[in-house]
């Protein structure tokens, strides 16, 4: 088995955002994996992994696209423990999300991999199309917003618990297929692999690297790839026009009646 | 950033190891380093803020009112969520990041294991109290402990299945380690003795996180002389073991109550009783009478270490002020202060609030460099193999520590009350986080030789070597340092400080006229003011160093703040801070013996 993981590298979503000549500033942003990327990481190895075993079930890739030079995120989830990594060597200002979802695609195929987890959006810009377009593009089934997931070895096939605004649907999908995730599926007992005890509990979130692991990670193979070996041309169609805050809110009026208010709503903001 | 959050300032972590000393560059030519990198420096520090924020900061408060409970039994329970925070340490590999690889530890520079100690014990000071005492009761076995079961040893300690502690203090022995009583008696067993006596303060003397405890305890032989040469050092584990390391009987070790304290209420501080109801078997480390000798190969790294510790608490409590000041909205700007209707403004614009942030920053941030600073020689120190520089560097070491330990302690007491003060009538109770810090912090300036003891050494001891040539040779070297900064532009504050050293030679050759004169007590009466008057001269010549850097950054990186902040801290400091260096300066050599007259105090 073989799981691929994303993983996008994201101006830290805690600072506050600086504004630049009609765009954002990330000059001196600290920049930080994208949340859901690692709670996809850590069920790729809650899935991996046998608690109170060595034996492994599965091998865990995680993708990286962009700067080859910039791969401290990917390296961090090495660090959590994924065996290799492979980085698709591109200009970020020459991708968007059709782009970014051909070259997962053509990584999946490349690798024959059986599994596709990835965060169901990234926290920048909150597209949340990624994962439904590279299961459109494998042509594979696919189950997005994940809370818990139940992997059944023999019939090789993932049984999915996905939040819903009407409850909790679940989906049984046969592999290959595409998972995206969403924040509880980092519980305690989310994630099941059909060999880790089903009553065992993880430490809620994702996982800390050991200091262990952070040294180790840097002997972990990490393949480099140009989207042109991938057979992808580079290319964007979305353009940004401007980017600016939000106005600053105005003061609000005080009003002495009832009357006062009822004569404002309905003439000045025509509200009612 | 929220008032009650703990924080970490790893952006200048980063400005002082990698920009500053270009600390991955000295390690990689070290050999046992030479894999490691800047990478893996970096992510380390990402994830060790990680584990200091998410497992550390939130057992802090909970711990500090619950404190450690005592059965009567001899059994200490730790605060609830110490259990599982030693379990998250210990499966990571951070409770010994810089013990060797091979025997559990991590295998990282010593430099690496100070930045960790800064975020670690600043999230919580008193449960990190149990790793770093284990820590480095290993490293006294792993060189001296019984040869065949050493390294066994070693390694359950270094991966915290098994604990350590430290046994000198008695009942009337503490500075006066010479005082020791307790009695050690051989046996028909090679290298066994039964131990009777009683230790106090003995931090970690029981708990409830790992399976057994080796102690380290001091006693005394059988026709041993009086004083520290007639200690010797045992080996006393809370239960026998066999050389697999499988536990056995309970040996007779046994806590006989913990003390009530000011603060580090999560560390369980214990009287140990030895040979009560049970026999005490202790192991003889190295030779009868060589107690002391191995006790102090361990002491420097020790006392760095509460140097961390004492500055761990200063930023802690910086961050937290600077965090509070920025939120907290009361009254209006002093600018605007006759306007009737002027807005209330975050408390960070008033002028005296800034001036203690000031303050606060530049201690906090100029012991950082002071500090990493140190462990780089530490670990230079280490890896040398030049007979020559090991030597050089060890001198380095031996002066620079007492300062060291006095000084961030010190500060780091008088940080966290400047903490408490930003936050005002808040800061004074037990809802935010500050007060903690000054109880916990409290200790630092007391343990592992009181900041009394530190001067005493160097103004004693450490001055004197070679007659004064420790002294002289880090003389030369600020001296060129300041020059340096001088013909980079800093040529003001250069000679400012310069000025400083001066006066600090003039003091140390003033304390070695006294002590000639044999005027003992006059002398040693200033060893205190003399180790602070230092340890300001060393933050100066910190503050310069970073000044230089950041100016030499601002070309290519522009006017980032903390680059901004670095060329502030050196202004500040010399217009502020560096005066009181002076100031002592010339009270050291004011022949004031006031104190010393028998008429008083009695």
């Amino acid at each position: 088995m073989k799981i691929l993981v994303c993983v996008k590298r994201i101006p830290d979503p805690d600072e506050s955002l600086k504004f630049a000549g009609g765009g954002l500033d990330y000059s001196a942003s600290k920049w930080v994996p994208n949340a859901f990327d690692e709670y996809a990481i850590e069920t790729a190895l809650r899935l991996a992994e046998v608690v109170g075993g060595t034996q492994r079930l599965a091998e865990v890739i995680v993708l990286g696209i962009g700067p080859e030079s910039q791969r401290q995120q990917l390296t961090q989830f090495l660090a959590m423990g994924a065996d290799r990594g492979i980085i698709v060597d591109a200009d970020p200002d020459k991708l968007d999300t059709a782009t970014v979802s051909k070259l997962i695609a053509a990584v999946f195929k490349k690798e024959a991999a059986d599994l596709l987890i990835a965060g169901k959006l990234s926290q920048d810009n909150e597209g949340g199309q990624v994962p439904q377009r590279v299961a459109g593009l494998l042509d594979v089934p696919q189950a997005s917003f994940a809370a818990t997931v139940e992997w059944d070895q023999a019939a090789k096939a993932l049984t999915v618990g996905r939040e819903v605004d009407d409850g909790v649907e679940v989906k049984r999908v046969p592999l290959p297929a595409v998972v995206s995730v969403d924040l509880r599926i980092v519980l305690p007992k989310s994630v099941k692999n059909g060999s880790t005890p089903a009553t065992h509990a993880y430490q809620e979130g994702p996982r800390l690297a050991s200091l262990k692991g952070i040294t180790m990670a840097k002997r972990k193979p990490v393949a480099v790839l140009k989207p042109s070996d991938l057979g992808v041309a580079v290319g964007t169609n979305e353009q940004v026009v401007g980017v600016a805050a939000p106005p600053a809110r105005k003061a609000g009026q005080k009003v002495k009646t009832v009357e006062e208010l009822f004569e404002k709503l309905t003439k000045e903001a025509k509200v009612i | 950033m929220s008032t009650t959050s703990f924080s970490v300032d790893l952006r200048d972590l980063h400005f002082v190891l990698f920009d500053q000393l270009a600390a991955h560059e000295q390690l990689a030519a070290i050999p046992r380093f030479a894999e490691l990198d800047r990478e893996v420096y970096e992510a380390t520090l990402a994830e060790g803020e990680r584990l200091a924020r998410e497992v550390l900061a939130p057992i802090n408060a909970p711990g500090d009112l619950a404190g450690c409970s005592f059965d009567g039994q001899g059994n200490v329970t730790t605060p609830k969520g110490y259990r599982e925070a030693w379990e998250v340490l210990r499966e990571g590999g951070w409770l010994a990041p810089s013990a060797p690889s091979e025997l559990g530890g991590s295998g990282l520079p010593f430099t690496i294991h100070v930045s960790l100690s800064e975020m670690l014990c600043g999230a919580c000071m008193a449960f990190m109290m149990y790793a770093g005492l284990t820590v480095g009761a290993a490293r006294v076995i792993l060189g001296h402990g019984p040869e065949g079961t050493r390294e066994m040893i070693a390694r359950k300690m270094f991966t915290g299945e098994w604990g350590g502690t430290m046994c000198l203090t008695e009942a009337g022995a503490g500075s006066s380690v010479g005082d020791n009583r307790c009695r050690a008696t051989p046996t028909d067993e090679p290298g066994v003795y039964l131990l009777e006596g009683e230790k106090i303060f003995i931090s970690g003397g029981d708990q409830d996180l790992t399976d057994n405890i080796v102690h380290l305890v001091l006693a005394r032989t059988p026709n041993a002389g009086k004083g520290t040469k007639g200690l010797s050092l045992f080996m006393v584990p809370k239960y026998e073991f066999d050389a697999g390391g499988a536990l056995g009987a309970r040996n007779g070790a046994k806590v006989l109550r913990i003390e009530e304290k000011m603060g580090i209420h999560g560390s369980s501080t214990c009287v140990l009783g030895l040979g009560g109801d049970l026999p005490c078997r202790g192991v003889l480390l190295g030779q009868e009478n060589q107690g002391i000798e191995l006790m102090f190969l361990m002491m420097n790294e020790a006392r760095i270490g509460v140097a961390v510790q004492g500055h761990a608490m200063a930023a802690a409590a910086y961050n937290y002020a600077r965090g509070y000041a920025q939120e907290r909205i009361q009254g209006q700007s002093i600018r605007e202060a006759r306007s009737q209707d002027a807005p209330s403004v975050a408390i960070v614009q008033h002028p005296d609030v800034r001036r203690m942030l000031m303050t606060q920053k530049v201690y906090a941030e100029a012991m950082r460099s002071l500090l990493l600073r140190m462990a780089l020689v530490v670990d230079r120190e280490h890896a040398t193999e030049d007979p020559a520089e090991r030597e050089r560097l060890r001198g380095r070491i031996d002066l620079l520590t007492p300062i060291l330990k006095a000084t961030c302690t010190d500060l780091g007491f008088e940080v966290a009350v400047g903490a408490v003060q930003v936050y005002g009538g808040y800061g004074y109770i037990g809802e935010y986080p500050v007060e903690q810090l000054v109880r916990d912090v409290k200790i630092c300036s007391i343990y592992e030789g009181t900041n009394g003891i530190q001067a005493m050494d160097l103004v004693g001891r450490k001055l004197r070597i070679g007659g004064g040539a420790l002294f002289i040779e880090w003389m030369q070297e600020a001296q060129s340092r300041l020059a340096a900064a001088a013909e980079a532009g800093l040529g003001g504050p250069a000679e400012a400080i310069g000025k400083a050293v001066q006066l600090l030679a003039a003091s140390a050759m003033h304390l070695a006229g006294l002590g000639k004169a044999r005027k003992v007590e006059a002398a040693m009466i200033q060893a205190v003011p003399f180790t602070r008057m230092f340890g300001l001269v060393l933050l100066a010549i910190e503050c310069v160093e970073q000044a230089l850097v950041a100016a030499r950054l601002r070309q290519t990186r522009g006017d980032e703040p903390l680059l901004i902040g670095k060329q502030r801290n050196l202004e500040f400091f010399v217009a502020a801070i560096l005066p009181q260096a002076i100031a002592l300066g010339k009270s050291i050599q004011s022949n004031d013996e006031s104190a010393l007259d028998p008429s008083l105090f009695v």
